[in-house]
């Protein structure tokens, strides 16, 4: 099987999406990505890449309902399709891989094994 | 109390005026909703006191930012892009072509710079483009000026790489587009250079001013064709 491969902020939001479940939608993506690992990610960015993985199969995505809070606007719901749960396990072993036997000299004092 | 209302009423046209750029200028594939999540994440950081008209205007500049990044990559806007070239390039080559076809006794300077190749010098100096117009305007010009072979095979030689680049390498507009200016200005920096290097006597300069305009002038509407016709979607 060709397995996709993901970038850094691909991978972030594809996890994003599993952990928002089904209310993972722009801004509360945006906002849990700011919560959890302090990146202030601009929406246009985020739908940028959710488009680009959206065509890659990575998800999926269906609109909501139009609320006033939104100005009549709906919201775009996404979740992570099988190939996209497939590529995150990839990526993990391979992150996990190669984090094998790594030591990190952090500030040159203190050392950090993996 | 006037105050409040005077900041609420300020952060309401800010928002408003965010969506208005952004229902212009936005990526339309997802234009709306991201409008939606602006305005609802704008609101809700007014009512917890966050720090919000910054955070709006730089979400909005961005958002622009990418949405234009993106209009950019469109072949509708290469293909916009091609005939603003066309309508700019073509009558200025024509125009050009005629003035030098029937200019009769040039100025000492005007004479250097053609005998140096140096045509672009002539192309951006606005004296010489009102001495071309009271001398000629439009008025002489002739076929038998714009018939010149290296040009037309020049332009076939094109023609002919254009469409086996299409075929084999099924390249992107923009990518198709840097292969076709290519073929544009070669001939003028071939010239350019053949001129400054070997410095020939008059007679052989003409015909190489010539090959240098003209090529470009047959060259462009062809690339034109190939464009509207590969990437008609």
């Amino acid at each position: 099987m060709n397995q996709k491969t993901l970038g850094e902020f691909e991978h972030i939001v594809l996890l994003a999406l599993l952990r928002l479940e089904s209310n993972a939608y722009g801004a509360a993506i945006r906002q849990l990505l700011q919560a959890e690992i302090n990146r202030d990610v601009a929406l246009g960015a985020l739908y940028s890449t959710l488009e680009r993985m959206e065509k890659k199969s990575l998800v999926v995505s269906k609109f909501g309902e139009a609320t006033a809070q939104r100005g009549g606007r709906p919201k775009r719901f996404f979740s992570v399709t099988v190939e996209g749960k497939a590529a995150l396990k990839h990526a993990k072993q391979s992150m996990d891989s190669m984090w094998q036997g790594v030591v990190l000299a952090v500030g040159g004092e203190s050392h950090e094994q993996y | 109390m006037n105050s409040i209302n005077s900041t609420e009423e300020q952060r309401t046209s800010m928002l408003k005026l965010a969506t208005w750029l952004l229902s212009l200028l936005a990526n339309p594939i997802y234009r709306d909703v991201l409008i939606g999540d602006m305005e609802e994440e704008y609101t809700e950081r007014q009512q917890t006191n966050q720090e919000s008209t910054n955070w709006l205007l730089r979400q909005t500049a961005l958002a622009i930012w990418d949405g234009q990044n993106a209009m950019v990559k469109t072949t509708g806007f290469v293909k916009v892009l091609s005939i603003v070239l066309c309508v700019l390039t073509l009558p200025t080559i024509t125009f050009f072509v005629g003035w030098l076809s029937n200019m009769r006794e040039p100025s000492e300077q005007l004479w250097q710079l053609l005998m140096a190749g140096e045509v672009h010098s002539i192309l951006f100096n606005a004296e010489y483009w009102r001495l071309a117009w009271s001398e000629s305007g439009i008025s002489h010009l002739e076929l038998a000026m714009f018939i010149n072979i290296p040009s037309i095979l020049w332009a076939m030689l094109f023609a002919g790489s254009a469409y086996l680049f299409l075929k084999k390498s099924n390249p992107s507009v923009w990518v198709f587009s840097a292969f076709a200016l290519a073929y544009m200005l070669l001939p003028y920096l071939f010239g350019y250079t053949l001129i400054s290097s070997v410095d020939p006597v008059p007679q052989i300069v003409g015909p190489i001013l010539a090959f240098m305009m003209l090529a470009p002038f047959f060259t462009l509407p062809l690339y034109v064709c190939f464009l509207f016709r590969q990437f008609s979607k």
